[in-house]
């Protein structure tokens, strides 16, 4: 290790939502005024609006800062990461590029469930861990308890633990000397070949694929030519740089820090997410990637204007590249025309890609009913994984079908375990056991199949334990199932991006939810419009949208025509942007919807 | 032919529902703004024959028989007005009196239109109007005395109004035997009064589907009493269809005169200015609004028509416009057809007889 990797530090900060990670990385940066105080916007780092208006962070964002400490000049990388149980590999992703990570722990809430998985996704990664004790200045907050949950349930000392407030910038400095203390410089050979871990990349129009790397070994300039280890490919170096927290350009990255590079790299495919660049001569080993996720949603993402789906395709392409988890299929809809099936890691992430594909590509989208993946074993033997209701084998071929189940943990402070019990209870849970965490909070874990989580499980769970629960889950096995696929008719067709699979007992609950929602979103048409939700050739459920009564009955005068009939015209453009199944116009909302029954 | 509209801007009150451009304004400015308008309409008197005259507002029965007989006399010197000419006036019952009815008479008018609403005096006053049912009674059996062709306006839609009182309306208005009823439903329009107290949940109207209740229990009591809905709002006796109304369904061209009066003459529609500061100043420049594209007339056309109880005439259309709408919107008029929305009848498309309500998305199909 030479003079200069000496005073580098790359840390990550870890912690549940609300607990005041953000903010925490707002007084950083103000602190060692890598942001004047009067450019500082709430929250800098979230710099998607998504992020600041839904007040969480998606995205992992690396910024460069510097601090004065003993008289010697630090940098210190910092790396950001989304904090929500559907990130989870996000946030490994940025451990990979840091030697240790802060712990922010809320002295109101205590140690959250998504936190610990989180930190031992650290420890894993052989992070040193820093714990913060943040909110000191809430008159609710309970250091103690929190200093005494860390050490119990992290097993960390938490007796030096800085006690922080990152709203009122209280010992924000305390925490830059703890990093400074304990989190090793970083080690690897300036000398050696080039290794670069690519663990985050964006697409510019102008640029290409922006890697965000991590130097572990040797260094890389503009002009150097590097190859990508895991395809071969070559490229030569137009741009270095690090984020200060805007992109600044630099001479060199070398060993230990963390920065971008633009290498004209226009193919998504190139830059992918964990892979490792080195010197074009070289033979070296790639560092070890990440594990790869699983997507466990699914469904199908349609363009509302058919026209859209060329730009529809390359946003997705676009957002697959810092987004390896997303799993993208082109997807063909009698409904709904051309689209893509996709995968995601949870029905948050599933929402966050659309609405980032609403609001930075700016086109509409529907979203079908989120479903797992669905292993179905048929009469001749055959095993076919299905993930999309329309491929569900007929009736007479399924010999049996089997789910995914998940292993469930809920933490909830005690007074909340019976309301959240019953919740697991009507979700077909099996109790496996129940443990408290300290005096007042309770872990249950549940085997419960993944298809009654991803819906409205987390809403659920929030509103009945006062927002106070949080929860944790990781597959375990595929069982069993009595499944049925539920279709829902429209005016007597099967619309087949309404359809889906659900188990037999609650289909006909299921069924008349769905309708009745269905009947509130559908406008009323010029005709009657039978709703239906079928098993089958059975009806289980029906409703009834009356037929529209009314547009106009008022008089038209000669002052009114050009209005008249700019209001048609309008009107005309208005149902464009409709769906229409058979001859219904359907709102977009009215996919989503069936996901918000119960 | 062409026709000419009138507009006469001024009310006692405004109505809670009104949007129209009229004002409560004083005797003074009433006498400068009739100087000003038969000035224009002299101006753009052309001596062609007229089709139909129409003196519309505002409430045209407050001004006083000086001036509408100065406005008739303007209007004969500036156009030509024979015995088929329609001139029809608006009037509001509280204001028409026997003496205005004389005169209007001997001024050439030869129809009227009484805006009643609703003889429910409660209904009347919660959307603002200045009379009650006594002023109709008053004045509705003298009025075929002297003008025997005669309108009655009547609203549905109303907060509160129930299918009794509108067919209590009707049945009285029909014992004066009127050659022409106008019904037609409230259209609540933002910034009127009754707008913001409907937003503030002080009034409340009915839902579509009482309206359309309202509608057809309506539709069914003219009928049986012999009015026939030649368009969605309007029902007459035989032979006395509004030819003023009908010429803005037909695509006619009418002139405008007078505050915000719209025009359309040689394809292009026109505007005056809606400031009655401007308009007294003697500015009677219509302001250009737009000139019709061949589409736009296509789209007007088949909007207009469809409106109308006889429907569009497709040949016309395609002999006028050059648009074959039967092979142009084949796919939407075999649905409308197969649903039953829409039936031909000869060479026309008309709308069935009981979807008149649904008549906007009808027409967007076909536009």
């Amino acid at each position: 290790m030479n003079d200069r990797q000496k005073y580098i530090r790359n840390f990550c900060i870890v912690a549940h939502i609300d607990h005041g990670k953000s903010t925490l990385a707002d007084r950083m940066l103000e602190l060692t005024q890598t942001v004047a105080k009067r450019d500082m916007e709430e929250q800098i780092l979230d710099s998607m609006d998504l992020e600041r208006e839904r007040g969480i962070t998606i995205k992992l964002t690396p910024t460069r800062m510097h601090y004065k400490y003993n008289g010697q000049e630090y940098t210190l990388n910092l790396i950001d990461t989304p904090g929500h149980v559907d990130f989870t590999y996000e946030v490994s992703r940025s451990l990979a590029a840091c030697e240790g990570a802060v712990l922010v722990v809320d002295a109101t809430q205590g140690v959250e469930a998504q936190t610990l998985s989180n930190v031992y996704l650290a420890l894993d990664n052989d992070l040193e861990i820093i714990p913060v004790i943040n909110k000191v200045d809430l008159p609710s907050a309970r250091i103690e308890e929190a200093m005494q949950e860390i050490e119990e349930s992290i097993g960390l000392p938490a007796k030096d633990a800085p006690q922080i407030s990152a709203k009122e910038g209280i010992n924000i400095d305390k925490v830059l000397e703890a990093i400074i203390e304990n989190v090793p410089p970083p080690s690897g050979d300036t000398d050696a070949p080039l290794r670069a871990l690519i663990f985050d990349s964006k697409y510019d129009n102008f640029k290409g694929a922006v890697c965000i790397i991590r130097v572990v070994d040797g260094s890389v300039k503009m002009g150097s030519k590097i190859k990508l280890i895991q395809t071969g490919k070559t490229f030569e170096v137009t741009e270095v740089g690090v984020f200060s927290p805007k992109a600044c350009k630099t001479n060199v990255l070398q060993a230990g820090d963390v920065g971008y590079l633009c290498a004209s790299i226009k193919e998504v495919a190139d830059a992918k997410v964990g892979g490792t660049f080195t010197d074009i001569d070289a033979d070296v080993q790639p560092l070890a990637g990440y594990k790869q996720v699983v997507p466990v949603v699914f469904s199908g993402i349609f363009p509302v204007d058919g026209n859209d789906y060329e730009e529809l395709k390359d946003a997705l392409e676009k957002l697959k590249l810092n987004d390896s988890s997303l799993q993208v299929q082109p997807e063909v809809s009698q409904a709904l025309g051309f689209g893509f099936r996709c995968g995601f890691l949870g029905l948050l992430h599933m929402e966050v890609i659309t609405e980032r594909i609403e609001r930075e590509f700016n086109i509409g989208v529907i979203t079908t009913a989120p479903n797992v993946n669905y292993k179905v074993y048929k009469t001749n033997g055959e095993m076919v994984e299905v993930s999309n209701p329309v491929n569900l084998p007929k009736p007479v071929e399924i010999e049996h079908i089997e789910e995914p189940y998940v292993n469930l943990h809920v933490y909830v402070p005690s007074e909340y375990v019976g309301s959240i019990m019953e919740l697991c209870q009507e979700k077909r849970a099996n109790f496996i056991d129940m443990q408290y965490v300290d005096g007042k909070r309770v872990k249950l874990t549940y085997d419960i199949p993944l298809n009654e989580i991803i819906y409205d499980f987390f809403d659920q769970l929030k509103s009945r334990s006062k927002g106070y629960g949080s929860l944790d889950y990781e597959l375990s096995e595929y069982k069993p199932s009595d499944l049925v696929k539920l279709d829902i008719l429209l005016n007597n067709e099967i619309c087949d991006a309404l359809s889906i699979i659900v188990h037999k007992d609650k289909a006909y609950a299921k069924g008349r939810s769905i309708t009745e929602k269905l009947k509130e979103v559908i406008p009323r048409q010029m005709f009657e419009v039978p709703v239906q939700a079928c098993i089958g050739n059975k009806v289980i459920a029906r409703e009834t949208i009356k037929a529209y009564r009314k547009d106009v009955l008022a008089k038209c005068y000669g002052g009114d025509i050009t209005r008249k009939r700019k209001l048609l015209e309008k009107q005309k453009e208005g149902k464009k942007k409709m769906r229409k199944i058979g001859s219904v116009e359907l709102p977009s909302e009215a996919f989503l919807s069936i996901l918000k029954t119960n | 032919m062409r026709s000419l509209y009138i507009h006469i801007p001024f009310c006692e009150q405004k109505c809670y529902y009104c949007d129209f451009c009229s004002f409560v304004v004083g005797e003074n400015d009433i006498e400068c703004y009739i100087k000003k308008l038969c000035a224009e309409i002299v101006k753009k008197g052309t001596g062609e024959s007229l089709k139909s005259v129409y003196i519309g507002g505002g409430t045209p029965s407050l001004l006083n028989n000086v001036q509408i007989v100065t406005i008739l006399e303007s209007t004969q010197k500036a156009f030509t007005i024979n015995s088929e000419c329609e001139i029809s006036i608006e009037c509001n019952p509280n204001s028409l009196t026997i003496d205005k009815l004389k005169a209007y008479k001997d001024g050439g008018i030869n129809r009227i239109s009484i805006g009643v609403q609703s003889l429910n005096d409660d209904i009347l006053k919660a959307i603002g109007r200045v009379h009650t049912s006594l002023d109709v009674y008053k004045i509705a059996d003298k009025i075929a005395c002297y003008i025997p062709n005669f309108n009655f306006d009547v609203m549905i839609g109303l907060p509160n109004l129930t299918i009794e009182d509108l067919i209590n309306t009707l049945e009285k208005l029909i014992s004066f035997a009127p050659t022409h009823i106008s019904m037609y439903s409230l259209i609540l329009e933002s910034g009127t009064p009754l707008y913001k107290r409907v937003k503030q949940k002080l009034v409340q109207l009915p839902n579509a589907d009482y309206v359309v209740e309202q509608y057809d229990a309506g539709l069914n009591y003219l009928q049986s009493n012999g009015y026939d809905r030649y368009e969605i709002s309007n029902f007459a006796k035989q032979g006395y269809q509004c030819k003023h109304n009908l010429q803005y369904w037909q695509c006619g061209e009418y002139y405008g005169a007078g505050l915000n009066a719209h025009s359309y003459i040689d394809g292009a529609r026109y505007c005056n200015t809606n400031s009655l500061e401007e308009y007294l100043k003697g500015d009677f420049q219509p302001n250009y609004l737009e000139h019709l594209t061949q589409s736009e007339k296509i789209e007007e056309c088949i909007m207009l028509a469809m409106r109308t109880a006889c429907g569009l005439n497709t040949v016309n259309l395609k002999a006028q416009l050059g648009y074959d709408i039967i092979k142009e919107k084949s796919k939407e008029i075999d649905w409308l057809i197969k649903n039953k929305f829409i039936e031909r009848q000869g060479d026309n498309l008309c709308i069935c007889k009981d979807k008149f309500y649904v008549s906007n998305s009808i027409i967007e199909k076909l536009l």
